[in-house]
């Protein structure tokens, strides 16, 4: 029994952290001459060369055949560097393509020769990661379905960093009723969750250190750090419970449901407030764009208006059997 | 990652689950002091069956667990709901492992066989009046007077101790020695002359606690485990022995008892309304909020065990552990008044139990460090903040 990664999955989740550091530092955003757009396009561009969506993918899609967890642990330090939301949604589509008997679609994906952004299913039905994407994944309760995707007007969204546009859907590329695959769309979003709130940590225990006020730093105040112990709370509950589902969905476990939205009840949870409580920490600057506090917490929202509203997923956990322990 | 238990620890979950369901009593411990009758009696089962000193090493008389038999006893004993230790808790999870690692010959064969067969009941007499989050800063000093201690001060909070034959007493035998310098752990007979007991009921009703009075008690020497003036080394050495399962048992019931509350709200209407309180949103999603909480709990508690199996040492995380039972079981107790709400009022409700339990929760975020020192430990240890104190 092991719920934490091996060594050999540290030395990659190291590797994985190298790379996001040297291509996508938090740094770039506060330079006048980076373009959001440009960004999304190139980090896909890069995501696809690194092999990401197809990581757990067959090698007869051009894939990696790497496991779940490791899938998983990948998508922890995509979501801590907030990286595009279409490195997600291409690696879901990958697996439903193969599902749809579409391999020629998949191998595509996994290449990088198209990319696929993420159709809302709430509010105004919009397009997210719509900037260079020729594919939109739909999910819809337990439907996941792929459409081709028409040019329209492209701008930058809600949470500042992902592109999208209004719509409409094209033609349908394929649609499955595929239960498992939303969860392991569900598992991925919270891996990402989980990797938002370590960040979100990381921030205000590096920024509390460093910061002093009545001549001392701010991190030996009760008050702040309190705080701070709160939020280890919640990302170390988040990312031994994204652990958790991934080996329950991975194992086909009776429980794999539960402890899949259990996984993104609890992320959303830590993203949402440890994003809140890290602009907190910071006081005034935390308010501005000069500081990555509020891409945080607007990606965070991002995820959860992505992944449908808190009564709809807790009332999904309450229609489930008891667990077996 | 994987959740696999190896063939071996199959097994012996089977010879667990077995053993307990022929030996676990029907009845449940009565509350309190007088339950030590109760708890002595499911001691000395659990002795003859070779269950007594679980993780002790064998050459004591213990069973030897390895950490993942261990986290399997503890799973299993909670399923089935088997007694608690009760008034050996100390005697079993702190003494006898401190004696193993620092005691004398003398010390081992004079209380370990005792511990075992539960005859010696042990408290522990660290907390002051004056000391409770602040251990360090404890006053009740013993002199050395030619081969005997003479102890003078008063101690707080000691669970059990007008029914315990010993304790593990911490004290300052360096006089105006600072803080964690000077102290010494020794052996107290609660028999001693000039001991006094005054037993201090708590807010579930039971008087476990007590303050307890030395007035020139005199313990021998060769009482004192580890070194003279280096008390606070064993104290620590004792926080180490449970390895991180400290709160599987809780955790599983927790489990258990919230699937109980839900059970009870798909069954009973909140007071003053006619459908099950199950059907009220407000409910059902502070319910399912719990189902995910303890989910993560399960899985923090499976997540740090096994980094231990596997060779990690455990450290301050078990702080983030402990700080999370407390706050879910807070959460699930306080959910559970709601919800039977003013049925309470009936003093003889069976209901009743949920209210201790809730009393007991919020004891439980006060007791084995307080929620608030937990955060300072997280913030000194797993953080690295600038001290605060």
């Amino acid at each position: 029994m092991l719920l934490a990664p091996n060594d050999e999955q540290r030395e990659f989740l190291a590797a994985v952290s190298d790379a996001l550091i040297s291509e996508a530092p938090f740094s770039r955003w506060f330079l006048p001459q980076t373009s959001a757009l440009a960004d999304e396009a190139r980090l896909l561009s890069f995501g696809a060369q690194m092999g990401w969506m197809g990581f757990a993918a067959p090698e007869t899609v051009g894939g990696s055949e790497a496991d779940l967890t490791d899938e998983v642990l990948l998508f922890m330090r995509l979501g801590a560097q907030m990286a595009p939301v279409g490195l997600c949604t291409g690696a879901i589509a990958v697996h439903g393509a193969l599902a749809a008997g579409k391999s020629e679609i998949a191998a595509e994906i996994v290449s990088g020769k198209a990319s696929v952004a993420l159709a809302s299913t709430v509010g105004a039905g919009v397009i997210l990661g719509a900037g260079s994407a020729h594919y939109a994944l739909r999910i819809i309760n337990n439907h996941v379905s792929l459409h081709l995707f028409e040019a329209a007007p492209i701008s930058i969204g809600f949470d500042w960093t992902t592109s999208a546009c209004d719509g409409p859907l094209g033609e349908t590329v394929f649609e499955i009723e595929d239960k498992r695959l939303v969860l392991r769309f569900e598992l991925l979003v919270a891996a990402q969750l989980q990797g938002l709130a370590e960040t979100a940590l990381a921030e205000s225990n590096d920024f509390a250190k460093l910061r002093e006020q009545f001549g001392k730093p701010i991190g030996s105040f009760q008050a702040v750090r309190h705080r701070l112990s709160d939020m280890e709370l919640r990302v170390r509950r988040a990312e031994a419970q994204t652990y958790m589902a991934a080996v329950a969905l991975r194992d086909g476990g009776a429980d794999a449901e539960l402890q899949v939205l259990s996984a993104l009840w609890i992320t959303r949870d830590a993203a949402r407030l440890n994003a809140e409580v890290n602009i907190q920490n910071h006081g005034a600057i935390g308010t501005t764009t000069e500081n990555i506090g509020h891409l945080l917490l607007k990606r965070a929202l991002l995820w959860e208006f992505a992944t449908g509203n808190e009564g709809m997923l807790l009332d999904r956990i309450a229609s489930l059997e008891a667990p077996d322990i | 990652m994987d959740l696999e238990w190896s063939a071996q620890d199959a097994i012996f979950r089977e010879e667990v689950r077995d053993w307990l369901a022929a030996n676990v009593p029907a009845e449940t411990r009565p509350p309190g002091n007088e339950g030590v009758d109760f708890d002595r009696a499911w001691q000395r089962t659990l002795n003859a069956g070779g269950w007594a000193g679980l993780n002790w090493p064998k050459e004591y008389g213990g069973r030897g667990l390895t950490l993942n038999q261990l986290m399997i006893w503890f799973e299993e004993n909670a399923k089935v709901g088997a007694p608690p230790p009760g008034v050996f808790f100390v005697a079993q999870a702190h003494a006898g492992q401190t004696l193993i690692a620092l005691g004398t010959e003398k010390q081992k064969s004079k209380h370990l066989p005792g511990i075992l067969r539960g005859d010696e009941v042990w408290c522990q007499g660290f907390s002051e009046p004056g000391s409770g989050s602040d251990l360090a800063s404890l006053r009740t000093k013993a002199v050395i007077d030619g081969t005997d201690l003479i102890v003078s001060g008063q101690k707080i909070w000691t669970s059990f101790a007008d029914v315990a034959d010993f304790q593990e007493l911490l004290v300052r035998t360096e006089p105006e020695s600072q803080r964690h310098t000077g102290l010494s752990w020794v052996i107290c007979d609660m028999k001693s002359p000039g001991i006094t007991v005054h037993p201090i009921k708590k807010l579930d009703g039971q008087a476990e606690f007590a303050s307890v009075f030395y007035d020139e008690v005199r313990i021998p020497l060769s009482n004192v485990v580890g070194e003279v003036n280096q008390g606070w080394k064993t104290a620590m050495a004792t926080l180490g022995f449970e390895r991180g399962t400290a709160f599987i048992g809780e955790m599983v019931t927790l489990v258990l008892d919230l699937e109980k509350l839900i059970a009870y709200a798909k069954e009973n209407p909140l007071t003053g309304q006619s459908r099950p309180a199950w059907s009220d949103d407000s409910v059902r999603r502070t319910l399912s909020r719990l189902r995910a909480e303890l989910a993560a709990l399960r899985a923090m508690n499976y997540s740090n065990l096994s980094r231990y199996i596997h060779g990690a040492t455990p450290g301050a995380e078990g702080s983030v552990v402990k700080l999370f039972t407390n706050q879910v079981s807070q959460r699930l107790e306080s959910a559970a008044v709601d919800i039977i709400g003013g049925r309470l009022l009936n003093a003889n409700a069976p209901e009743q139990e949920w209210a201790l339990s809730y009393y007991r929760s919020i004891l439980h975020s006060i007791g084995g460090g307080t929620a608030d020192i937990q955060r300072e430990i997280i913030a000194d240890r797993v953080l690295g903040l600038p001290r605060s104190r």
